[in-house]
């Protein structure tokens, strides 16, 4: 195919006048893979830069929630819920104390301190102490199981 | 010494044993085109050594995901014209500043370089390309100095090859009617 000659294209116009040094192209890959070689370190270098104070806030915070939650639980929650127990189950024992025996009404006085207002003519204390077979089984039905 | 498909030096590429190797034997086959597509573009010999290598590290980066919808040297020569034309954005912004006239610019760091040996000619059809539009250059300098084809264009360029011959078509004639008025 016959090339297209442009105007510009006499005399002795040479379209190609740039050199490169001497070896440039010999070399050219070492450097290239040098450079690959310190961008990955310092690509590595940032994220460890980053991830590790990350890593410490994030550890930090969860462990701060973690055992936040759980004082709480165990200090506030759980103390609280067993008042509100008792104190429904003092209610409870109270009004019911007419349809249970003293077997029953011993087994939630062992288990869960509960004040008998009423008067029974009973002492639970005793009952558990010197029957302690038949307070267990009382209370183990007292509690359902 | 085994030479290799390009399909299968990406393959060996994508082996962290082979990775390093496949990756030097990529740079060997195709180095002396991108640097020349480069030098081209930016002209001094130091510019085009700091591009070049730009271009390298961030073909390394995206090798493993590159698609292979388009040919390894298509998908590189994109890389490296988008490389160049980053750097010669910023060194428009040092022209405007360091020079009243940026074309005196560029021929004052263009003759400095000792790896050029142009004469007034090259000078002339140079400041002639310069005036083109960018896209005229780009395409200009593609078809004449880089010799690709129209087909290679329209993948490299994302242009239809109608478009591209009618571009080059308008370059030529905007460049000889320039030197056809300095005569």
């Amino acid at each position: 195919m016959k090339e297209e000659k442009f105007i510009w294209e006499s005399g002795n116009f040479r379209k190609d006048p740039f050199k490169v040094p001497e070896g440039y192209f010999d070399t050219l890959a070492d450097r290239v893979m040098a450079r690959v070689g310190e961008s990955s370190g310092k690509e590595e270098a940032a994220r460890k830069r980053f991830i590790r104070p990350l890593m410490v806030w994030i550890t930090s915070a969860a462990a701060i929630l973690l055992f936040g939650w759980f004082g709480f639980s165990e200090l506030y929650v759980k103390p609280h819920q067993e008042k509100l127990l008792q104190q429904d189950l003092t209610l409870l024992v109270d009004y019911f104390a007419d349809e249970l025996h003293e077997g029953q009404l011993a087994g939630f006085v062992e288990d869960y301190d509960v004040e008998v207002t009423f008067s029974t003519g009973v002492d639970y204390q005793d009952l558990i102490e010197s029957e302690p077979v038949t307070a267990e089984e009382f209370i183990y039905q007292s509690i359902g199981n | 010494m085994e030479s290799f498909s390009d399909a299968e030096l990406i393959s060996q590429f994508r082996v962290p044993e082979s990775k390093e190797k496949a990756f030097r034997m990529i740079l060997t086959r195709y180095q002396e085109k991108l640097y020349w597509q480069i030098r081209r573009l930016v002209l001094v010999h130091d510019d085009a050594d700091d591009v070049l290598q730009n271009t390298m590290i961030k073909i390394w980066r995206g090798l493993d995901g590159f698609r292979e919808s388009s040919g390894l040297y298509t998908w590189m020569y994109r890389i490296a014209s988008n490389e160049a034309i980053t750097f010669l954005k910023s060194r428009q912004k040092e022209r405007s500043l360091m020079a009243d006239d940026p074309d005196d610019y560029i021929k004052g760091r263009v003759k400095s370089d000792p790896y050029y040996d142009g004469d007034e000619l090259f000078e002339k059809l140079q400041a002639a390309i310069r005036n083109l539009p960018p896209k005229q250059q780009q395409v200009f300098k593609m078809k004449y100095f880089d010799d690709l084809t129209y087909e290679e264009m329209a993948e490299v360029l994302s242009t239809s090859v109608g478009a591209l011959k009618a571009s080059y078509h308008h370059a030529v004639k905007k460049i000889q009617t320039a030197f056809e008025v300095n005569d």
